[in-house]
């Protein structure tokens, strides 16, 4: 069963983006609404994709990369950025960090499912 | 498994859910803008307000920009670039530039309302936008980094921002300990409710968390999933106390800073506790847990649409009236010499449950009073920069709460209020030194229970009071001789333009307003006391309660009644020539009746219905067709005016009200309007009708 970790601080944008991605068949989708709780779960449980976005009180987005790739077990793990218009500088430094992709808000609906579709598939997990 | 062809999800959806949120987010704003403000007033900046304000702001931007909020990006994006240049350095707000931030705010504000009403959100103003580009261009300074002294690995260090590391270091020398504790979470700790959340709660209660940093360990049983988190803390509790909620050995609460000359503080009883327990308990996961440390209060919370509550309360309502039928039934039977002596109890006993209900149902739309208050001091803010005065708002709310409805509408009224004791009521610090009382002037907001039904709320300040003499010169009539009397001035309509030149200066005093919504539109009532040199009062005593409803407003004869949208199935217009008569019984007129898809309906003209057969006929031009069960009415009107919200006032206890009369509501013409339940009327007509109709 293929497993999301959605990160984002506003519940509003994680139901939006669990909305985006619910038509993918036998989904689980985890929800942590800051980078110390994501990096909790992560450690703890077994995803194949993590939808972050950069923005958050405790530790940002940033952050949250540079740990997940400095371990061993996440170091493969596909990272989906979720940034905003005049994020662009901390956008290329997560890049460098080593996230996946990027996806700009506003997106629409498609887009996410597309996006979070590819990198399931390119990580094998769904069967 | 490929891409699947999705539903059309439309992220407009999530509009409701936004705004509920985007309030949220705009109130931290505001907070945080005011810690900024009073940082600055008093010399100093506050980079982790300037942060958290920051990543509010870019929270709201790209929420709004998901669900296509375009006026509200571009203020965002723009407040965004202002604070990012603070927040690193590049350009320190100034006082001027908070300002800019206090009305982009409040412009984003007026957007989310206009949203909600479901109005068009306008553009932001241009000047606006222009001040913003002004502020947000870098005037860079040359920033010192504090010189750290902390006890931490270099790894742990780069992840701290200088104010951070500026904050541990200060808070030490103000009298605080600056120490690190662990959190290692594991699936065992998650189960019994530990989680990273829980625990920065937990300490949060204790200390000021700093920061929180991740640090990657090896993994073992006690840490499968190799991960710690390192707590950087400013606290005045013991080390014991906060092993104990952050879930770890006393021993891992370590000191960053020591203090000078002096041994690390040893971690206060910690190895005795572990000497005491350690034979009876292994160490374990979860054991330096004190188990009579509280849990957390874990504030649970439910956001309800106020519209699911109001559903339920319609339900309610028609169970009420379900209720006066059945004791109606009981008292025909008991007067055809039925026993029903237990039936009575059962019937006292489900009236009583129906009362407790509707208590309980109404509690779920109470607001703590605190709460509404908390938006003052903004307001306050803008009103203490225009006017150049030095004023202290003291609110006393205790734990009053009051119908949420009551709280949006009773809110403009504080403003007014407010801003009244201010603008006309408070001389300046150098005309207060002359009056020979501090330069600082206060309002005080008390609020006090009266009943379980009233709140007494009270505006006070140490002013000037109200000068009665200027204030007859300035209405060209009589000194009044008392409180209310004053009062009855103080509201007439035309005194904000008329005393303008000569009493006041700016604002119009608006008190007609303020007492048209305590007093017309709440139900509740005003007054004043005032006294020369020592100030004013204004006292307001509201309904805790008052229920909003969608209605119609008819013409019907010589009178206007609102009449609910929810129970109203149809608006026809009526044809004269279509309306037939029923045959009649013992020479009286039958009923007329009209036809609607097959349907014969009849027709009740409802001024003779409610007026008897005083009402002078006149031909129904519309109706409103209702329907009780499978019985429809056609109630025949002049014409449907408007339809509005209401606020209803009930006219008695909702148990014993006359049938047919919901209450009574104000439309804004200061009149009363009664509020018709046709519904009940209905079934006041329905054996006459049906019989005529089966004759």
């Amino acid at each position: 069963m293929p497993a999301v970790l959605v990160v984002d601080d506003s519940k509003v944008m994680r139901e939006m983006i669990g909305a985006c991605i619910r038509p993918i068949e036998r989904l689980s989708i985890a929800q942590a609404s800051s980078g110390l709780e994501a990096i909790e779960q992560l450690s703890l449980g077994r995803f194949d994709l993590l939808v972050l976005d950069l923005n958050m009180p405790d530790i940002g987005g940033l952050e949250v990369v540079e740990f997940v790739r400095g371990q061993d077990k996440l170091r493969s793990l596909p990272i989906l950025i979720v940034t905003t218009r005049g994020d662009e500088s901390s956008r290329a430094a997560v890049m460098a960090a080593g996230a996946t992709r990027f996806l700009a808000k506003p997106f629409t609906p498609d887009t996410m499912l597309g996006e979070v579709n590819r990198l399931l598939e390119g990580a094998g997990a769904l069967g | 498994m490929g891409e699947r062809v999705s539903e059309r999800i439309d992220l407009r959806g999530f509009l409701t859910a936004y705004l509920a949120e985007a309030d949220e987010h705009l109130a931290a704003a505001n907070d945080r803008a005011l810690s900024i403000d009073a940082s600055l007033k008093g010399g100093a900046a506050n980079p982790r307000a300037v942060r958290d304000l920051f990543r509010i702001v870019h929270t709201i931007k790209g929420l709004s920009a998901m669900v296509a909020v375009e006026p509200i990006v571009v203020v965002a994006h723009r407040l965004e670039s202002i604070l990012r240049a603070a927040d690193r350095g590049a350009s320190p707000l100034t006082p001027p530039a908070v300002e800019v931030i206090f009305e982009a705010l409040r412009a984003i504000e007026q957007r989310l309302r206009a949203l909600e009403k479901g109005a068009e959100v306008p553009a932001a103003a241009q000047s606006l936008i222009a001040r913003l580009d002004e502020h947000a261009r870098p005037t860079p300074l040359p920033s010192a980094p504090a010189e750290a002294t902390l006890d931490l690995p270099p790894a742990v260090l780069s992840k701290l921002a200088a104010f951070e590391c500026e904050q541990l270091v200060h808070g030490a020398a103000d009298g605080r300990r600056a120490v690190s504790a662990e959190f290692v979470p594991s699936p065992r700790k998650a189960a019994e409710g530990l989680t990273i959340n829980s625990v920065r709660e937990r300490v949060g209660s204790l200390a000021e968390i700093v920061k929180v940093i991740p640090v990657a360990i090896a993994p073992s049983e006690a840490a499968p999933g190799g991960l710690s988190f390192l707590f950087l803390l400013l606290t005045s509790a013991d080390d014991v106390e906060i092993a104990a909620a952050a879930g770890c050995d006393p021993g891992a609460v370590r000191p960053l800073v020591a203090p000078p000359g002096a041994v690390a503080p040893v971690a206060g009883g910690g190895e005795e506790r572990r000497g005491d327990g350690g034979e009876e308990r292994p160490p374990s996961d979860g054991d330096a847990l004190d188990p009579e440390v509280p849990e957390a209060h874990a504030r649970s919370v439910l956001r309800v649409d106020v519209g699911r509550v109001d559903e339920a309360m319609d339900r309610l309502s028609a169970l009420i009236v379900t209720r006066s039928r059945l004791a109606r039934a009981v008292s025909a039977l008991d007067a055809s010499s039925a026993v029903v002596r237990e039936l009575s109890i059962i019937v006292q006993e489900n009236a009583r449950q129906l009362r407790d209900l509707r208590a309980a149902l109404l509690r779920i739309r109470m607001v703590p009073f605190a709460e509404v208050l908390s938006r003052l001091p903004l307001i306050l803010h803008h009103v203490r920069r225009t006017s150049g005065k030095e004023v202290r708002l003291e609110t006393y709310a205790a734990e009053a709460e009051l119908d949420k409805a009551v709280a949006e509408r009773v809110f403009p009224a504080l403003v007014h209020l407010v801003r009244n004791a201010i603008d006309h009521g408070m001389g300046t610090p150098e005309e207060r030194a002359r009056e020979g009382k501090p330069p600082e002037g206060t309002v005080r907001i008390l609020c006090s229970a009266r009943s379980n039904r009233h709140l007494a709320i009270q505006v006070n300040d140490d002013g000037r009071g109200i000068d009665r003499q200027v204030l007859a010169r300035a209405i060209g009539g009589e000194v009044p001789a008392n409180d209310a009397a004053l009062l009855e001035v103080l509201c007439r309509p035309g005194l904000s333009t008329r005393a303008q030149a000569t009493l006041t200066s700016g604002r119009g005093m608006g008190m007609d307003i303020v007492r048209k919504i305590v007093v017309d539109q709440l139900g509740g009532d005003l007054s004043v006391h005032s006294s020369p040199g020592e100030g004013t009062t204004f006292t307001l005593h509201i309904p805790l309660t008052v229920s909003i409803l969608d209605a119609f407003t008819v013409q019907c004869g010589e009178q206007r009644f609102a009449i609910p949208v929810s129970i109203v199935e149809e608006i026809v217009e009526i044809d004269p020539r279509a309306v037939v008569r029923g045959p009649g019984r013992g020479g009286a007129e039958g009923t007329a009746l009209i036809e609607r898809r097959g349907e014969t309906i009849p027709l009740v003209d409802l001024a003779r219905v409610l007026d008897g057969a005083a009402a002078p006929r006149r031909e129904a031009l519309q109706a409103l067709v209702v329907r009780r069960g499978a019985e429809p009415v056609a109630f025949g009107l002049e014409r449907v005016l408007a339809q509005q919200e209401t606020v209803v006032r009930p006219l008695v206890d909702p148990l014993v009200q006359v049938p047919g009369i919901a209450g009574s509501t104000d439309l804004g013409d200061g009149r009363p309007t009664l509020v018709l339940d046709l519904v009940v009327m209905v079934a006041a007509l329905g054996r006459t009708l049906r019989g005529e109709r089966a004759a």
